[in-house]
């Protein structure tokens, strides 16, 4: 990588840096392991970059199969206690309850209930705004299975004891009912 | 509900991670990495990688500028040197890269179809500390391309580039000096505006999809024909795919370009006596420095080097590339870091 190509990576992780890190979480459930995974999706497009044509699509496309990858040497590790499992809701600088850090934990614990390949139809599509047919491209699947697998998810996720309250919210009907 | 479902999902996880911010020293350590590998990346896709403005390794003194003492022996090519009253003038500089042609020219090509080069990456960080990685190369002498081992904290354990410039792609380059130079500036600026294109469409592209403007490249420093055959004349020194007569006409090139800086009696970071060759590249703010061997011409080590400038904002920085061995083999030797 010269100097100008080094100028547009940074201009590039600049506009995209976060919304990758972000993404990496959601697909990894666990905001160490997507800070990994942001990472090394960096390192491959910086290897790659005079050949890539559209680097979001191919951030996007390596991260799941590093996620894929990682998840599965993972399973054969034992498990890590995450931070979000200290967090403490007595302290003073929690602050609001529907604030990032106070969502993040029952979020990410409701995903990693998914396989891999739910969870990045889901991220891509309800996180990162693709449409079926653009998520089949990523992920090398049909539209159909995108659709197919997305409802599956959904209903997995509706059931998730830390999102039913949520869920339940978006329903005029059931807004009396909503647990805080 | 369904679709409301889908909607608060889609407002949740934004909401989840919205304080959530890309480190900036992944993006800074990355870069590092690739400025010192910058050379062998350049090797490895010269056919889509653009001769950026500004990178340089090491040149050679003025003939005329250089305060170093004129000798009036000849050059085995006087095609290319100044000549005063008809007499041929070398500074010791030219002198030395003269030397370094003739060692070329005596050294013999290796057989092998790959290329094995054992490297250690060291850079010093801006806050003093120092770094280093080591990995392995291997080249295909026929498809240019070629797989990395390497053991790097947060990247793939290989890494494999499928094209590059070959074997045969170096040898079919002229190996007269006047020609040559000829070829290098011409390479250079056809990569020059290839890479411009690539960044801008680039660019463009991710502006589209992000919805986010994105800085703009400024227009790069414009560099003298000297400066673009400096870089292109350096990058494909390093390469241990020449041949022994393009080496040599490499050092008959870089001794009729103003400009470097040479030393003899140097020595690379393992110790071996080395010839430096280096040059203050002024649109990257740092000295390019290029050792190589006195009895082949071989190149041991390439490094960068940036002095602190508080007026621009810029700290010093050293990274380096040191080539500990190369040697040919004829099968693809196993990654030693999986």
């Amino acid at each position: 990588m010269d100097s100008k190509q080094a100028r547009a990576f940074e201009a590039f992780v600049a506009g995209s840096g976060d919304g990758l890190l972000r993404m990496a979480t959601l697909l990894t459930s666990d905001p160490g392991l997507g800070e990994d995974v942001y990472q090394e999706t960096l390192h491959r497009l910086s290897m790659r970059w005079s050949k890539v044509e559209n680097p979001g699509a191919f951030c996007r496309r390596v991260m799941q199969n590093i996620v894929i990858d990682r998840v599965r040497a993972r399973q054969r590790r034992p498990p890590e206690i995450g931070l979000f499992d200290t967090h403490d809701s007595s302290d003073p600088r929690s602050g609001d309850p529907t604030a990032a850090v106070e969502l993040r934990p029952a979020l990410l614990a409701a995903l990693a209930t998914l396989a891999p390949q739910q969870r990045a139809v889901v991220v891509l599509r309800y996180f990162d705004d693709r449409s079926e047919a653009e998520v089949a491209e990523l992920l090398g699947i049909t539209a159909g299975t995108v659709k197919s697998t997305a409802s599956r998810a959904m209903a997995q996720l509706r059931v998730q004891p830390g999102l039913i309250g949520l869920f339940a919210a978006a329903e005029p009907t059931t807004v009396t009912t909503r647990k805080v | 509900m369904p679709e409301i479902d889908e909607v608060v999902l889609h407002d949740l996880m934004h909401r989840a991670t919205d304080d959530l911010h890309a480190p900036s020293a992944v993006t800074a350590g990355i870069v590092s990495l690739h400025r010192r590998r910058r050379v062998r990346a350049r090797l490895m896709s010269v056919g889509a990688t653009g001769a950026a403005a500004g990178i340089v390794a090491g040149v050679l003194a003025s003939g005329n500028n250089s305060p170093a003492a004129h000798s009036t022996a000849g050059p085995n090519n006087g095609t290319i040197n100044g000549t005063i009253n008809g007499t041929i003038k070398l500074t010791a500089a030219q002198r030395t890269l003269y030397h370094l042609s003739d060692a070329a020219a005596a050294t013999s090509r290796p057989a092998g179809r790959y290329v094995v080069m054992h490297e250690k990456q060291t850079t010093q960080a801006p806050n003093g500390g120092e770094e280093s990685s080591e990995n392995i190369d291997v080249i295909n002498t026929v498809t240019g391309g070629g797989l990395t081992y390497q053991d790097y904290h947060g990247a793939p354990h290989q890494l494999s580039d499928s094209a590059g410039t070959t074997q045969a792609q170096y040898d079919a380059m002229p190996t007269g000096a006047t020609s040559l130079r000829a070829f290098l500036l011409s390479q250079a600026k056809q990569q020059d505006a290839q890479a411009d294109k690539i960044m801008n469409r680039k660019l463009k592209q991710e502006e589209k999809t992000t919805g986010h403007k994105l800085s703009a490249l400024p227009n790069p420093t414009p560099l003298d024909n000297s400066t673009l055959v400096y870089e292109q004349a350096t990058y494909t020194l390093w390469s241990p795919l020449l041949s022994p007569q393009l080496r040599s006409a490499l050092y008959k090139v870089l001794a009729a370009t103003p400009g470097v800086v040479v030393k003899t009696g140097a020595h690379d970071a393992m110790g071996r006596p080395a010839v430096e060759i280096s040059h203050w590249n002024r649109w990257a703010h740092e000295y390019s420095e290029v050792f190589d061997n006195p009895s082949t011409g071989a190149t041991l080590e390439t490094a960068d080097v940036t002095p602190a400038n508080p007026a621009l904002h810029i700290t010093a920085s050293y990274g380096s590339d040191l080539y500990q061995s190369i040697t040919r083999t004829n099968t693809i030797p196993p990654n030693p870091y999986r």
